[in-house]
This record gives C-alpha cells, sequence and structure tokens, in this order.
C-alpha cells in the first residue's frame, strides 16, 4: 500500500513539475483575488476578523480550481483503466491524490499568503504567522480529504465543472 | 535568420549597460529627499516603461499575425510579452524595494501607477497558460494573438484612465524629462537606452535560439525519415542508423509544446 501511494504521488507531481498547469494558476488565481478584494472593499489594509475571512474565502477558491483538475487527466487519458488493471489496493488512488491536492495546497499558500502579507494584511507577518500555521496547516488537511472524494465523485459526472465546485464548497462547510 | 547583428547588439548593450550604471552611481547627483534610494528610479521607470512597450508592441506584432497567418508573427509576438513579463517582474521587485525605502511598506495601494501596473502584469500573467493549454499549434497562436491584442489595447486604456483619475498625485515620471535637473535627465535617458537595448538583445537572443531548434528539429525529422526508408537496404552493415533512428525520433516527439513555437 504504502509504495503505491508513493509511486502515484511521484507520478501525480511529476506530472504536475512538466506540464505546470494547476499549482501555478492557482496561485495566479489567489493574488489576483486578493487584488479584486481591494477593490471590492476599497480598503488598503485589513486586520482581525477580515482579513482572516479574505484569505480563508481566497484559499479555498483557489484550492477549488486545483480539486477541479484533480481527476481530470486519470478521466481523460485512461489513468483510471490502468490503475483499476493493476492489482493493487484502490484505496492508495485516494489517498495519492489527497496528498497530492495536500501538496498544491502548502506550494500554493506558500505563494498566497505572503503574497496577502504583501498587498492587505495590516499586521506584519511575523505577527500574524504563529497563529495562522495551525489553521492553515488543519484546513489543509480537510481541504484534501474532503476536496479529494468531491472530485472522485464529480469527476464521471456530466457537469462536473459545475458540480465540483458546489460540492466542494459545500463539503467545505 | 535571427543571429545577424546579435554580436553587435550584445556588445552595444554590455557598453551602454556599463555607461548606464557608471552615471547613475558617479554622475548623477543624489536627490535632496531620498538620497541614495532614488537612485533605482534609474532602473524602475525604465523596466517598467520598456515592458509596457513590449506589451503594445507584442499586440502589434499579434495584429500582424492574424493578418499575414504567418507563424513568425506571432513567434515574435510571444518572445516580446514573454521578456515583457520577466521585465514586468523586475519592476514589481524594484517598485516594492523603492516602496519600502520611502513608505515603509511593500505595497502601497495609494499609488494609481503601481496599481495599474499589477492589474496589467496579472493580465498578463494569464497569456501564458492560455497559451499552452491550446494543443494545436496553429490555433494556439491565433487565440494567443487575439489575447494579445486585446490586452495590448487595454495597457494604453489603463494608463490613461489612472492619469485622469483625480486622485492622481505620483511624480510625473512618465511625463517627461522636463522636471528632472540636467544630471538627472540625462542619466535616465542612458538608462532608458540600455535598458531597451538589454531588452532588445534578450528578444533576439531568445527568437534566435528558438529558430535554432526548430531547425534542429526539422533536420532531426528528416534525418530519421531518411534512415527509415534507407533502414532495410543498410541492415546487417552497420548498426549505427538503427541506434540514431530511435533516438532521432524520440526527441522530436518529446519535444513540448512550448518548443514548438
Amino acid at each position: 500500500m504504502r509504495r503505491t501511494v508513493g509511486a502515484l504521488l511521484r507520478k501525480e507531481l511529476l506530472v504536475e513539475l512538466r506540464t505546470l498547469e494547476s499549482v501555478p494558476g492557482m496561485s495566479l488565481f489567489a493574488v489576483t483575488t486578493f487584488v479584486v478584494f481591494h477593490f471590492a472593499l476599497n480598503r488598503n489594509v485589513v486586520e482581525g476578523d477580515l482579513a482572516a475571512g479574505i484569505l480563508w474565502v481566497t484559499l479555498l477558491f483557489a484550492a477549488i480550481l486545483g480539486i477541479n483538475r484533480l481527476f481530470v487527466a486519470d478521466a481523460e487519458e485512461g489513468g483510471f483503466d490502468g490503475f483499476l488493471l493493476a492489482p493493487v489496493d484502490r484505496t492508495a488512488m485516494l489517498v495519492a491524490k489527497a496528498l497530492t491536492l495536500l501538496a498544491y495546497l502548502v506550494v500554493l499558500e506558500l505563494v498566497a499568503v505572503p503574497a496577502f502579507a504583501l498587498l492587505l494584511l495590516g499586521p506584519s507577518l511575523g505577527q500574524a504567522l504563529p497563529g495562522l500555521l495551525a489553521p492553515l496547516a488543519l484546513g489543509d488537511l480537510g481541504v484534501a480529504a474532503i476536496g479529494t472524494l468531491v472530485a472522485a465523485l464529480a469527476v464521471r459526472t456530466r457537469a462536473r465543472d459545475l458540480l465540483g465546485p458546489l460540492a466542494a464548497d459545500a463539503g467545505a462547510l | 535568420m535571427y543571429g545577424k547583428g546579435l554580436r553587435a547588439l550584445s556588445i552595444s548593450t554590455v557598453l551602454a549597460m556599463t555607461a548606464a550604471l557608471a552615471l547613475v552611481f558617479f554622475y548623477a547627483p543624489l536627490e535632496a529627499e531620498q538620497g541614495f534610494l532614488q537612485k533605482i528610479f534609474y532602473v524602475h521607470v525604465p523596466l517598467a516603461i520598456v515592458s509596457l512597450c513590449g506589451f503594445v508592441a507584442g499586440g502589434i506584432l499579434a495584429i500582424q499575425h492574424l493578418r499575414t497567418r504567418d507563424a513568425k508573427w506571432d513567434m515574435r509576438s510571444y518572445v516580446l510579452i514573454h521578456m515583457s513579463l520577466i521585465f514586468g517582474v523586475g519592476t514589481l521587485i524594484t517598485g516594492s524595494i523603492w516602496a519600502k525605502g520611502s513608505w515603509g511598506h511593500w505595497w502601497v495601494w495609494d499609488e494609481p501607477t503601481l496599481v495599474s501596473f499589477l492589474i496589467v502584469f496579472l493580465l498578463y500573467a494569464t497569456y501564458q497558460p492560455l497559451r499552452f493549454a491550446i494543443e494545436d499549434p496553429e490555433r494556439q497562436a491565433r487565440y494567443a494573438s487575439v489575447f494579445a491584442i486585446t490586452a495590448g489595447a487595454f495597457v494604453p486604456m489603463n494608463f490613461i484612465a489612472v492619469r485622469l483619475s483625480t486622485a492622481y498625485v505620483h511624480p510625473r515620471v512618465l511625463g517627461g524629462t522636463s522636471n528632472l535637473p540636467g544630471p538627472m535627465a540625462l542619466t535616465f535617458v542612458i538608462s532608458l537606452a540600455a535598458i531597451a537595448l538589454l531588452y532588445a538583445t534578450l528578444c533576439k537572443y531568445e527568437l534566435t535560439a528558438k529558430h535554432a531548434r526548430a531547425q534542429l528539429r526539422a533536420l532531426r525529422r528528416r534525418l530519421a525519415a531518411e534512415d527509415a526508408s534507407a533502414a532495410p537496404e543498410r541492415r546487417g552493415r552497420s548498426a549505427a542508423p538503427s541506434t540514431l533512428q530511435p533516438a532521432a525520433m524520440m526527441t522530436a516527439h518529446g519535444a513540448s509544446a512550448r518548443d514548438g513555437l
């Protein structure tokens, strides 16, 4: 099981490194959303609950972009069939995908949190970071687990581009 | 095709950069209020101007591509925009350093010029993902051109809007050099020329490299095709062609869309 997960995870990360499809898009989306928040709220700096809300909404929406793409390549290019033919535990795929999504989220936050601190956050990042790390880590775990499940459900449906985000949003709640 | 004049251009760029840096550090006077920090202006503003002009020029080349449907215009447009993006990163970084030095924050929203530059930059940051998400090279070129034209038209509009906005209090560095004292203006003009030359040189290098790579690939493919047709006769005489052929085929197939320009 561990070897299967390791192999799948390596494949996922390799594919992402070669295509650079998900993570750069997610990061760009997050940064653009911060700019949009600046104009929408008409505020130069945010702090407290408002800052937390903006950060969460942005990270969640950016995560949904990644969730949406998580299984698409496998569904379209026959990755599922190949995996089903292999004599390994099926759970491995779910675990590997969840770990992939977790890795995406961590990289996303490495970009988005400093960008948020730079563009909008009132207190400096050094002050905010200690209180931010634990919620971010827990949130990532939750979003990765639920997001993977939802993505796996949505990928075979007709309106997956609609259903995926909808279910991921509701799931995150 | 693109390699001609590359050496002369490179040498003049090096000379201009050296001259500009020498002027910046040894000739231009220290500004009264900001002191040494103000010297980043000689890098920051030329970078911004050159990268914005590059975006607009990329749009104009894209118009040419749509008119002629010749792939070389699209390649030029792509290289200009690509290089402008890199210069844009430089602009944002130098601007942040300047902002940190003079206002104490890495980023300030009160500067319409900064904000509009960020918007333009974010807009163009979607150019490459859009481009490389399309597999068919012809459609890729066409869609990228349409994007480049629309975005290129947006660039001056964005900055005109900023100029017209009443909250405009930015020192008008873009409004000509008339408000600068002589030595500063001279240094600025030389820096601008140096950065523009650097931009042109880097673009030319990239175009040359892309062209050479495309040629190499075409030659390899031809070699592979010749090998394939000649293989039955040569079999048994030497092992070299049969080992060469898979290698050549693999490179031809392994080339990513990024190299396909």
